[in-house]
């Protein structure tokens, strides 16, 4: 599902994010990448996401090509992906509902159809009954949550976890990584970047450690 | 998440049903930035509104003067004083040869002993007049020129001079030559005053549609990650920016509204002084229709030029 093939990631400045990565993440596979901060978790999940591009090496995300997609493939790409982000980055003024709904509304979709599934995705989380509420009077836990209702609303095939536990403690911690285990379940490739080892202890999956921009171990 | 497997996603929706609910969306969401900041929105139609108000008013004082002007009898005249030799039928052939001229809109014969009458009866020096020998008036033609360029009625006007029936000649273009010069710079302050406050208009709804970008620059970096297009985050500011210009237009129409109803007396008044009905001043329908038209499309300009410069720079990576 994705391939990296000898990907790395100059920034301007001539920082390496990421160094000569060679990575297979197969469909419908669990996989923790860890790594100390500054490894270049979050620098690999953005290229996945394509909000930074390669720059040398060869990505693959779902039979895509992501170094020959134009600017104009990017939003088509990005809808089969659902990204989390450490700190949820929730439309503040915008109710529970409307956030969730954000992936639907930017494809278009029909209002009826986007109110169904938001109410699903809503109901995944165990948070259906604050659809009218602001993000800002739920709990962290429960904003985490929404983000996850978010990036799963669009039904990606891929879903992408930056430090979703960051900020939560070890019981919510839990109760997000059951979340993913569901959609998992499900078909759902998930890559979830954490440097949570409680988090890693509790299941058995795949973990592949970077360590200054390289593969470490778990390739 | 409804519980189907991500292998069987729905199809995607149809392009044209997505593109309609996107623009109803994008609606909603230049209403949501209208009333998020909706203090700095009014201010901004009222700033474009007064700047589009001096124009349109400038334009209307113009049109207002053309057209008096137009109902005036400023057709230029000029009176021909024939020599003694010349006798009443040789001046009235004269009249009817100009007549024929393309440039004369009307020349008239006037008899001496006619005119003597008439001054007679005008004047009350019927008695100072009669004690005169002769009749010292001479045969007159009086032409009623068409308004042409200037040029055209000066070689009319010395080609008569060297007539031979001809002893002098009376005008007085000057004071055409000068309405006319003045009414040519009026147009041109007009129009260069509207081009220049046009692209103000352009700028500040620009720059208040830039402002309003960078308040939304979460919101917009979180739908790109969703997966919006260009098109999609563009269409709000496009919408705000046409909003804006027409409020601003119909703030300009409201302003001169106002203006040109407390000059309505006044200028009735001066009307009244040249003779004319006191008509209608004010921005008619076609021109108000025009300047809402031309409000909403330079507002929508701003709002193009905010975003197209804005836009790369809200890549979700460029923070």
């Amino acid at each position: 599902m994705i391939r990296f093939d000898n990907v790395s990631k100059t920034y301007a400045g001539g920082f390496d994010a990421l160094s000569d990565i060679t990575l297979h993440v197969a469909p419908g596979e669990f996989v923790f990448l860890t790594g100390h901060s500054g490894a270049g978790k979050s620098s690999l999940l953005k290229l996945v996401a394509l909000v930074e591009r390669a720059t040398r090496g060869r990505l693959v995300v779902d039979g895509r090509d992501l170094g020959r997609l134009g600017r104009r493939g990017v939003p088509e790409h990005r809808r089969q992906i659902g990204f989390i982000f450490q700190d949820h980055r929730l439309l503040m003024d915008r109710t529970v509902f409307d956030n969730v709904a954000l992936p639907l509304v930017v494809a278009g979709h029909p209002a009826a159809e986007t109110a169904r599934r938001v109410r699903a995705a809503l109901d995944k989380v165990g948070l259906l009954h604050k659809e009218r509420a602001a993000p800002r009077t739920l709990s962290s836990g429960e904003q985490q949550r929404v983000g996850i209702a978010r990036a799963v609303v669009n039904r990606p095939k891929v879903l992408l976890a930056d430090e979703p536990t960051g900020n939560l403690d070890p019981a919510l911690g839990r109760d997000i990584l059951q979340l993913f285990a569901q959609f998992n379940a499900i078909g759902v490739t998930v890559l979830i970047a954490t440097h949570d080892l409680a988090l890693l202890e509790q299941v058995p999956h795949r973990r592949v450690t970077l360590h200054a921009g390289r593969v470490e171990a778990g390739a | 998440m409804d519980g189907t497997p991500a292998a069987t996603r729905s199809a995607r929706p149809s392009r044209l049903a997505a593109w309609a609910r996107q623009h109803g969306g994008a609606w909603r969401t230049c209403a949501h930035y209208f009333r998020r900041d909706a203090v700095n929105a009014l201010l901004t139609v009222l700033v474009i509104g007064i700047a589009l108000a001096l124009p349109a008013g400038l334009y209307v004082i113009y049109d207002g003067t053309v057209s008096a002007a137009a109902r005036l009898n400023l057709a230029p005249q000029a009176t021909l004083f024939l020599r003694g030799t010349v006798a009443a039928p040789e001046g009235a052939a004269l009249a009817a040869r100009l007549r024929a001229d393309p440039r004369v809109a009307e020349a008239v014969f006037v008899d001496r002993a006619a005119a003597l009458a008439e001054f007679k009866a005008g004047s009350g020096l019927g008695a100072v007049l009669d004690a005169l020998p002769d009749n010292p008036l001479p045969h007159v033609v009086t032409l009623t020129l068409r308004r042409g360029s200037p040029a055209e009625r000066e070689s009319l006007l010395s080609g008569l001079r060297g007539a031979a029936e001809v002893a002098e000649t009376h005008y007085d273009l000057i004071w055409i030559a000068r309405l006319e010069a003045f009414s040519a710079l009026l147009g041109r302050g007009v129009s260069g005053l509207g081009a220049l406050l046009g692209l103000g208009v352009v700028l500040i709804a620009g720059n208040a549609i830039r402002v309003g970008i960078e308040r939304q620059r979460d919101e917009i970096e979180v739908a790109k990650l969703c997966g919006a297009t260009d098109a999609y985050v563009r269409r709000p500011f496009l919408y705000l920016g046409a909003a804006f210009g027409l409020g601003s237009g119909l703030t300009a129409l409201l302003i001169l509204a106002l203006l040109f109803g407390r000059l309505a007396g006044p200028l009735g008044d001066l009307a009244g002084l040249y003779g004319l009905a006191p008509g209608a001043i004010g921005l008619g329908p076609g021109p108000g229709a025009a300047l809402l038209g031309l409000s909403l499309t330079l507002g929508w300009l701003g709002g193009w030029l905010a975003v197209s410069l804005h836009l790369r720079e809200m890549e979700p990576s460029a923070r």
